[in-house]
C-alpha cells in the first residue's frame, strides 16, 4: 500500500477503439435521447417552435431596447452582452451536451481578437475576411484541444485547459513581433463591410445581434444533428459510445473547432469594440468569467448564456457599485445559483412556470434533480459520488424510464 | 562555480517550498473531496494579508503573524466547507464552480479593502548568513525549514496515526470507509481545516518572499495544480517532488535567459506530457513508492 497517498482515480484513459460505421448505434442513440426527454432533466434539444420563439423574442426585446432611447453607454453594454453571449453559448454547448467544461475559450477568444487586430492594422483587411480568418485561427487552436479531451477527463481535463489558457496568454505576451507584447495593439480604424463603414456603437449593436442570432441558430442545428447526438452519447458513457462506433476524437474535434471558431468571431467584435487588445484581457481570469456567465444563466437553455451575460454586464452599472464590489457580488450570486438552482436562472424560471402550469404534476417534474445533496446527509451519501465531469447521471434516467 | 551551483540550489529550495505548500494543500483536498479548489490560492493571499495586518513591521511579530494567519485561514476553510463545499459532494464539478465564485469574492474583496497595488511587509529577520560561500537570507531559511517541518509532519500524520489512516481510507473508498465506522463528514471538515492551516502558513511564507497583492494566490494556484498533477493528484510526496522539479526547471530557464517564456514552456511541457502519457507521472510514482 503506497502510504501518504490520497489518490483518487479520475483520469480515464481512452483506448483507441475506433470503428467506422455508426449503423446499429444510431437507433440506440435516438432512443437514448428520447428517454432523456421524458426524464426530469431538461430536454436534450428544444423544439424548433421554442427555438424560433426564443430567437424572435430576443430580436424584439433587443430592437425595442435599442430604439427606446436609452443612454449611449447602455448600447455599449448591449454590444458587450451580445459578444459575451456568442462565446458563452459556444461554451454552453460543450458543457451541456459534451460534459466538457472549457476554461480555455477565453484564450481562443483572444486568438480571434489578435487575429483581427493584426490583420486590420498591418494588412487593412475588410470585416468579412477578418471574421473568416479569425474563426479559422481560433477553430484550429480549438480543434487541438480535442487531443486533450480524448485522453483525460474530469478534473484533469479542467486543470490541463487552465494550462492551455496560460500558454496562449504567455505566447500573446512574449511574441513581440506579432502581438506587440504587454503593450497590446490599438485598433482604431472602423470596419468596412460591403463598402459600408461600421463605426458607431449602434451599428455594432445590430451587427453583433445578427451574429448572435446566427450563432444560436447554428448551435441549435448542431444540437439536433448527429454530431450533437454523438456528443451527448460520449458525455453519458464514453465506452458505450465507442462500442457503437462513435469516434470520440472526430466528434470532439468537430465540437471544439466549431465552438472555437465562434469564440474567435466574438474576439473580432471585442477587438473592434474595445479598439485595443492586450494579453491581460484574455487570461485564465477571462475564461473563468465566461464559465460564470454560462452557468449563471443555465447551460441547458438556448437563451441561458445570454441571460447570464445580461446579469454580469448590467448589474454593476444598474446598482452603481464599484466594479470590484460588483464582481464580488456576482461571485456571491454565482455560488447561490450553483448550490440552489444548478440549472441556472433560466432553469429556475422555467421550472417555476412548469410547476405553476402543471395540472396533475405527473410526468412534469418527477423529482428534484439528483445533483443536489440531501440536507445534512451530504457527507454520508457515498453511492452518489462520481468523478467530476463524467456528465449527467444517465443510468438514473434509464432506470426511471 | 561550485558555490554558484550551491547558491542556485538554495534558491531552488526556497521557491520549491512555496510550490510544494500550494500543491500539497490542493492535493489533499482533492484526494478527499474530488474538488478542484481554485480558491485555495486566494486562501494563501488572505494568509499573506493577515500577516500584513498583524505584523507589518516584521521581526519577532512574525510569530504572531504566522499563528494568526494559520488560525484565520483554517477557520475560514472550515466555514467554507460546512457552508458551501459540503453541498457539492455528489457533483465535485459543482465544488469547482463554487470555488470559482469564492475566488472572485476574495480577490475583489481584498482589492477593494487593501487596494489593487501590493503592500509591503518588512522581513522577519533581515540577517544574511554565509555558509560555505552560499549567501542565505534568514527569511528563506525560515521558509525552507518551515516547509520541511510541515511536510514531514503531514506525512507522518497521514502514515503513522490512526486518524491519518482513516483519512487515507476515505480517499481510497469513501463508502467503505463510512461502513467501517469512520466519521467521514467530520474528517473531511478536518482535512479542509488542515488545508486552510497550510494555506495560512504558506501565505505567510509568500509574504516573506514578495509583497502581497490581491492576485498573488491566483497566479500561484495554477502552478500548484500543475505541480500536483505531475506529482499525482492526491500524493503528498509526489507534490513535493513535482515542486522541486518545477523550481529546478524554472531556475535553469531563468539562467538560460528565457524568463519571459517560463510559463509557456512549463505549462506547454505539462500539456505535452499529458498528451503523450495520459496517466501522467502519477501512476509511475504510485507504483514506485
Amino acid at each position: 500500500m503506497p502510504t501518504g497517498n490520497l489518490r483518487r482515480g479520475s483520469a480515464s484513459v481512452a483506448s483507441t477503439v475506433q470503428s467506422r460505421d455508426a449503423g446499429p448505434g444510431r437507433s440506440l442513440l435516438s432512443s437514448l435521447d428520447r428517454i432523456r426527454q421524458r426524464g426530469n432533466s431538461p430536454p436534450a434539444e428544444a423544439s424548433w417552435r421554442t427555438t424560433i420563439a426564443g430567437l424572435v423574442a430576443l430580436t424584439v426585446v433587443a430592437v425595442v431596447f435599442a430604439a427606446s432611447g436609452v443612454p449611449a453607454q447602455y448600447i455599449t453594454l448591449g454590444v458587450t452582452v451580445f459578444i459575451y453571449a456568442i462565446l458563452a453559448s459556444a461554451i454552453a454547448l460543450l458543457y451541456h451536451d459534451g460534459g466538457l467544461l472549457s476554461v480555455a475559450h477565453g484564450g481562443l477568444w483572444g486568438v480571434g481578437a489578435y487575429a483581427a487586430a493584426v490583420l486590420v492594422t498591418k494588412y487593412n483587411w475588410q470585416l468579412i475576411p477578418v471574421i473568416l480568418a479569425a474563426a479559422l485561427a481560433a477553430g484550429i487552436v480549438g480543434m487541438s484541444l480535442a487531443s486533450i479531451s480524448t485522453r483525460v477527463a474530469g478534473s484533469y481535463f479542467i486543470i490541463i485547459l487552465f494550462a492551455v489558457s496560460e500558454v496562449i496568454y504567455g505566447v500573446m505576451i512574449n511574441w513581440n513581433a506579432v502581438t506587440n507584447g504587454a503593450e497590446g495593439i490599438v485598433l482604431a480604424t472602423p470596419a468596412s463591410l460591403f463598402g459600408y463603414q461600421i463605426s458607431s456603437t449602434m451599428q455594432w449593436y445590430y451587427v453583433t445581434l445578427i451574429t448572435l442570432l446566427l450563432v444560436l441558430l447554428l448551435l441549435q442545428v448542431i444540437k439536433r444533428s448527429q454530431l450533437g447526438q454523438h456528443l451527448r452519447a460520449i458525455r453519458d458513457s464514453r465506452p458505450l459510445a465507442m462500442s457503437v462506433g462513435i469516434s470520440v476524437a472526430r466528434v470532439h474535434m468537430a465540437s471544439f473547432a466549431i465552438t472555437g471558431a465562434m469564440a474567435g468571431i466574438a474576439g473580432v467584435y471585442w477587438a473592434y469594440l474595445e479598439k485595443y487588445v492586450v494579453p491581460s484581457q484574455f487570461s485564465a481570469t477571462a475564461s473563468i468569467s465566461f464559465v460564470v456567465v454560462v452557468l449563471l444563466g443555465g447551460s441547458a437553455y438556448l437563451l441561458g448564456p445570454l441571460l447570464g451575460a445580461v446579469v454580469v454586464i448590467f448589474l454593476p452599472s444598474l446598482l452603481h457599485l464599484s466594479p470590484l464590489l460588483a464582481d464580488a457580488l456576482i461571485g456571491v450570486i454565482f455560488i447561490a445559483v450553483i448550490l440552489l438552482f444548478p440549472e441556472g436562472v433560466v432553469g429556475l424560471v422555467t421550472r417555476s412556470l412548469g410547476l405553476l402550469t402543471a395540472r396533475t404534476g405527473i410526468g412534469q417534474w418527477p423529482k428534484p434533480p439528483a445533483r443536489k445533496a440531501p440536507a445534512g446527509a451530504a457527507g454520508d451519501a457515498p453511492e452518489a459520488i462520481q468523478p467530476a465531469g463524467e456528465g449527467r447521471p444517465a443510468d438514473e434516467e434509464l432506470r426511471e424510464a | 562555480m561550485n558555490e554558484q551551483l550551491l547558491q542556485q540550489g538554495f534558491n531552488v529550495l526556497s521557491s520549491a517550498s512555496i510550490y510544494a505548500l500550494v500543491a500539497i494543500g490542493l492535493s489533499v483536498i482533492f484526494g478527499l473531496s474530488g474538488i478542484i479548489n481554485i480558491a485555495y490560492g486566494d486562501f494563501m493571499t488572505l494568509g499573506a494579508y493577515v500577516v500584513f495586518v498583524v505584523a507589518p513591521g516584521g521581526a519577532i511579530a512574525f510569530v504572531w503573524g504566522f499563528a494568526a494567519s494559520a488560525v484565520a485561514v483554517a477557520v475560514l476553510s472550515i466555514a467554507v466547507e460546512r457552508a458551501l463545499f459540503r453541498w457539492t459532494v455528489i457533483r465535485p464539478v459543482n465544488g469547482f464552480l463554487v470555488s470559482l465564485g469564492l475566488s472572485q469574492i476574495i480577490e475583489n474583496g481584498v482589492a477593494w479593502h487593501f487596494g489593487q497595488d501590493s503592500v509591503t511587509v518588512a522581513p522577519a529577520d533581515s540577517a544574511n548568513w554565509t555558509l560555505g560561500g552560499v549567501v542565505m537570507s534568514a527569511d528563506r531559511v525560515i521558509i525552507i525549514l518551515g516547509t520541511v517541518v510541515l511536510v514531514v509532519g503531514l506525512i507522518l500524520f497521514l502514515d503513522r496515526t490512526q486518524t491519518g489512516t482513516a483519512i487515507r481510507a476515505i480517499a481510497a473508498d469513501r463508502e467503505a470507509a463510512a461502513l467501517m465506522g469512520i466519521p467521514v463528514t467530520r474528517l473531511v471538515t478536518g482535512v479542509f481545516a488542515l488545508g486552510g492551516l497550510i494555506a495560512g502558513l504558506g501565505g505567510g511564507f509568500v509574504a516573506l518572499l514578495q509583497p502581497p497583492y490581491p492576485l498573488l494566490g491566483a497566479e500561484l494556484v495554477l502552478k500548484g495544480f500543475v505541480v500536483a498533477l505531475v506529482g499525482g493528484l492526491g500524493s503528498v510526496r509526489g507534490a513535493v517532488i513535482g515542486a522541486v522539479l518545477l523550481a529546478f526547471i524554472e531556475t535553469v530557464l531563468v539562467t538560460a535567459g528565457l524568463a519571459g517564456w517560463l510559463d509557456v514552456i512549463e505549462f506547454g511541457a505539462v500539456i505535452l506530457l499529458l498528451i503523450i502519457r495520459p496517466q501522467g507521472l502519477a501512476r509511475g510514482l504510485a507504483h514506485s513508492m
